[in-house]
């Protein structure tokens, strides 16, 4: 009898630590989880980088994670849409690193597949060649 | 007829029958309602689905939504799949059109759409892979 893939919000939030990376579902907070994002909220840890689409909604998603105050960094290709994350990223109080959809999706598949890496055309001539070049 | 309407009744005069197209987000997606007479497309949204259809009035769908977060119907021949492989048809060159906001737009035809520095920087979402199949 396999184990079963369910588990509580307590033994969830065992797994949060300060500093870690998170990668969350969703298009512009539909398909977030915003019940394990509640989780993180509570459990109060901090300095985390994630890992999304976009940048949420102001107090939706992981907009609220970044109203919180909780995310030193986000990894997304588009923030237009949150405010919040404007205004803390020209404070200086938020890292990002904006990565074309199309790349930034083929990079976590590549990576959990157990490749080194993807060719890609998208960006080149860009600023984002530079900052692939410097990551 | 406002300008948004002019500008998309003539963007549309672009698609050929047959077409598989790739509405951006915003004044893009007027373009859905102005497809001239005999033209049959089929319209992708990027975040993963084939046979997008309007946006709906009323309660937000959580479970169809199109790039830009709005509620959408799907046509009965439609499909949903993961993002990964919506931008293998669109860096494989496998979209026929785009129709792309942008910030800025120079006579060759490069476009400015993710950053003004220091001032706006929304992010580049797919707009980047859309243009990159040229």
């Amino acid at each position: 009898m396999p184990k079963s893939k369910l588990t509580s919000l307590d033994e969830f939030k065992l797994l949060l630590k300060d500093g870690m990376t998170i990668m969350v579902g969703g298009n512009l907070t539909d398909g977030t989880p915003e019940q394990l994002i509640d989780a993180v909220v509570d459990s109060g840890v901090k300095n985390l980088t994630l890992i999304n689409n976009d940048g949420g909604l102001p107090q939706r998603g992981i907009g609220k994670l970044v109203a919180n105050g909780q995310v030193k960094k986000l990894i997304a290709s588009h923030i237009g849409l949150n405010p919040i994350v404007d205004e803390l990223m020209k404070k200086g109080r938020l890292e990002v690193e904006l990565i074309p959809i199309g790349t930034l999706t083929e990079q976590i598949r590549a990576k959990g597949a157990g490749l080194g890496g993807i060719l890609t055309k998208t960006g080149l001539g860009t600023l984002v060649q530079e900052w692939a070049l410097m990551n | 007829m406002e300008i948004k309407q002019i500008i998309a009744r003539r963007a549309a005069l672009e698609l050929e029958d047959g077409n598989l197209v790739n509405l951006g987000i915003g004044l893009p997606t007027l373009v859905a309602d102005y497809l001239p007479d005999g033209i049959d497309v089929v319209f992708q949204s990027e975040n993963g689905m084939t046979g997008m259809g309007h946006p709906i009035l009323g309660p937000h769908n959580r479970n169809f939504t199109n790039a830009g977060g709005k509620s959408i119907t799907i046509q009965p021949y439609g499909a949903c799949f993961d993002t990964v492989f919506s931008f293998c048809l669109i860096r494989g060159g496998h979209v026929h059109t785009s129709v792309l906001g942008t910030l800025e737009v120079d006579q060759k035809g490069n476009i400015a759409n993710y950053m003004i520095p220091g001032k706006y920087v929304p992010g580049m979402g797919g707009a980047m892979d859309l243009v990159s199949c040229h």
